[in-house]
């Protein structure tokens, strides 16, 4: 089935469309929300919450973009509401402390995606959050400032250390690999 | 030679995007009972919304209602009681508790057939009382033997504690056997009921004396003074149980004193909002200009005062308030740049070295537009407020507060969509950020009343009004709330 028909069958409250977007849609938004949950039993939770959201609001969807896009949105939102709950805490380190240092791109292709998405959801909550919206959503530092309510600097600190952590877990699997 | 590579970001996210986590189906079931339970429980808070409501309207005409069909009963108790402690002059023994009953014709329709029953019913009671021997003392069973006692005869009465006067309890029953009900006896005997019959004021009077009466209690008045009695629900002699059936209410000298008032008003209101950049999505604020708009607000409020100048109002208010802004949005468009490299340095003495440079440039670019919005927005609230108030001769000052729910939301004008950033026209478009329903206010107000007399005044009510969270959802891109000043004008109706 189309994905047109599909939404317009959500819209019209019918089951089977509504079974169909969950299959098509869930698995790819489960990634989504272990990324930023760090743990399948809140992801699943979020994934839940998102869907009713999803289905509530369905009909405000009006076509002026990725349907998948407007899904992700929902989901990155909901996942963020879960978090909020959590009280999160954004460490705040001036930019000093945080030296970019180059990376090895290729040093990803060593590992599968699974194993990454575990290295990812090992992050502290914090590193995870921006890590996630920054670099894999692809929003602004300013941005990230407004979502989850912190400085511009903070979040470019949370994001460095972040990927500085999360380079150290690569490294450190690849030695032990060896 | 450089060989240029996908940046680090750009490739977890590839590798990251590609990736599906299985999930079970129950998940779905789950979700979607869940989501029927919601819709269940929003369906139910709907409904029982108005059936609150509908609640509170009913109150005020509830006890206007109580208050116009007890106070008479609690004035015939009063007229009662002292007719019977003046005009009969009976004497009690000191210390110990006394009950009275004045036999009366009752006030029946035909009251030529009343007085012809009352005489037939003094008549089989000398011709049962010559059968006896002579006495002026019958028992309270006896009385209510009676066998063809007419239901158009009633008996009533008042019983107060003579052992202290101040501690006085009106009360009246209907016959003996009601009275004997009341005290949860079988037998007038054993409870220790006399009984006498006596001449006043040409009535004939009987009393009924009991030394095991409670001090200081409440007691249950069974049957509306001079109400006909109904034949049918007369019980055998011997049983002595309830004779009437009407319903049994509880006697407390300070719990009748229902006072309150219905009071129309209008409101010229002046309207502020309070806007919040949220930052959502992509939409920044940057600069904002907003406008005070008038609005009113209407209504009809009902109070209910208790003693010391105490009141609870509650009522139904509609209100409208204008809104409008204009807004300029900034935002940025994230561009990154990739600057990763592998050099390759060749030499002719030693095997080629590889080096590799990465440096990830994260800039923007700048992107501007200004929006316009307008909206008027329209609310039916209930109050429910708690207030004290003063009175200085004709003038009343006083001041109450509470909160303000609202039933019902409704908005009509442009704003923005949050999804597309563009203008759209409401209430069409309005699902996905404004809330349903406005949320809880705080109100507070200062009440000055002037009274033209016990029941009409006019009053002049300052007060403000603060919402407590936003109209907006967390999807709009700027946050609002909005609170009012206003003046109530109206006009007072106490009772």
């Amino acid at each position: 089935m189309e994905l047109d028909e599909l939404i317009q069958g959500c819209i019209t409250e019918n089951r089977s469309c509504q079974q169909a977007l969950f299959n098509r849609f869930a698995n790819r938004m489960m990634t989504l929300c272990i990324r930023y949950c760090g743990n399948r039993e809140d992801a699943q939770d979020v994934l839940q919450e998102g869907f009713i959201k999803l289905f509530d609001h369905i009909g405000d969807f009006r076509n002026q973009g990725p349907f998948e896009g407007w899904i992700r949105r929902i989901f990155v939102n909901t996942s963020l509401a879960h978090l909020r709950k959590s009280h999160v805490k954004y460490e705040n380190a001036s930019l000093d402390e945080v030296t970019a240092e180059p990376e090895d791109p290729s040093l990803i292709d060593h590992y599968a995606a699974q194993e990454l998405l575990e290295l990812v959801a090992e992050l502290p909550a914090g590193y995870r959050i921006v890590f996630n919206l920054f670099a894999l959503e692809g929003y602004s530092h300013k941005e990230i400032a407004g979502l989850l309510k912190i400085t511009e600097a903070t979040s470019r600190t949370q994001f460095f250390k972040a990927r500085k952590a999360l380079r150290a877990k690569l490294s450190h699997k690849e030695v032990t690999a060896l | 030679m450089k060989t240029p590579v996908k940046n680090w970001d750009e490739k977890l996210r590839e590798r990251l995007g590609e990736l599906e986590s299985p999930v079970s189906d129950d998940l779905f079931n789950a979700a979607m009972k869940k989501r029927e339970q919601r819709k269940w429980m929003v369906a139910l808070r709907k409904k029982s919304r108005g059936l609150w409501l509908l609640l509170l309207l009913l109150v005020p005409f509830t006890c206007t209602y109580l208050r116009n069909n007890t106070t008479p009963a609690i004035e015939n108790l009063v007229n009662n009681r002292e007719q019977s402690t003046t005009d009969t002059k009976l004497s009690y023994p000191t210390g110990s508790n006394s009950i009275t009953s004045i036999n009366q014709p009752v006030k029946a329709e035909n009251s030529q057939s009343a007085q012809q029953l009352n005489n037939a019913e003094k008549n089989k009671v000398r011709k049962k009382e010559s059968n006896k021997q002579p006495s002026e003392t019958t028992t309270a069973s006896q009385k209510q033997a009676t066998p063809d006692i007419s239901n158009e005869i009633n008996y009533s009465g008042s019983f107060k504690n003579t052992s202290n006067n101040s501690n006085e309890i009106p009360a009246t029953f209907a016959t003996p056997a009601a009275l004997l009900n009341m005290m949860n006896v079988e037998d007038s005997n054993s409870a220790g009921i006399t009984n006498s019959k006596t001449e006043s004021a040409g009535q004939n009077a009987e009393i009924f004396s009991i030394s095991s009466l409670p001090v200081n209690s409440n007691y249950l008045y069974k049957e509306n003074y001079a109400t006909p009695l109904k034949k049918s629900s007369l019980t055998t002699p011997s049983s002595n149980k309830v004779i009437d059936s009407t319903a049994a209410i509880e006697i407390s000298p300070t719990s009748w004193g229902l006072h309150g008032s219905v009071e129309a008003f209008f409101s010229p209101d002046l309207a502020f909002q309070q806007l919040t950049d949220i930052d959502g999505d992509s939409l920044t604020l940057t600069n904002w200009n907003k406008r005070m708009e008038k609005s009113f607000t209407a209504g009809l409020r009902f109070a209910l005062n208790f003693d010391g100048g105490v009141f609870l109002k509650s009522g139904i208010t509609y209100s409208k308030e204008q809104s409008s802004f204009t807004m300029q949005k900034a935002w940025k468009v994230p561009v990154i740049l990739d600057s990763s490299y592998y050099y390759t340095i060749w030499s002719p003495f030693e095997d080629p070295l590889y080096v590799f440079f990465s440096d990830t440039i994260i800039t923007s670019r700048d992107s501007m537009a200004t929006y316009a919005s307008s909206i008027t927005y329209s609310y039916l609230n209930v109050p429910l407020l708690l207030g004290y108030a003063w009175e200085l001769n004709k003038f009343e000052i006083g001041i109450q507060s509470g909160v303000v729910i609202n039933a019902k939301f409704t908005k009509q004008g442009s704003s923005i969509d949050p999804q597309t950033l563009e203008p759209v026209n409401l209430p069409e478009n309005s699902a996905s950020f404004f809330r349903n329903r406005a949320s809880l206010s705080l109100y507070a107000g200062v009440i000055n009343e002037y009274r033209f007399n016990k029941h009409f005044g006019i009053f002049a009510e300052p007060y403000f009004q603060w919402q407590l969270k936003p109209i907006t959802t967390d999807a709009a891109p700027v946050e609002q709330r909005l609170h009012q000043f206003g003046l109530n004008t109206g006009i007072k109706y106490s009772f």
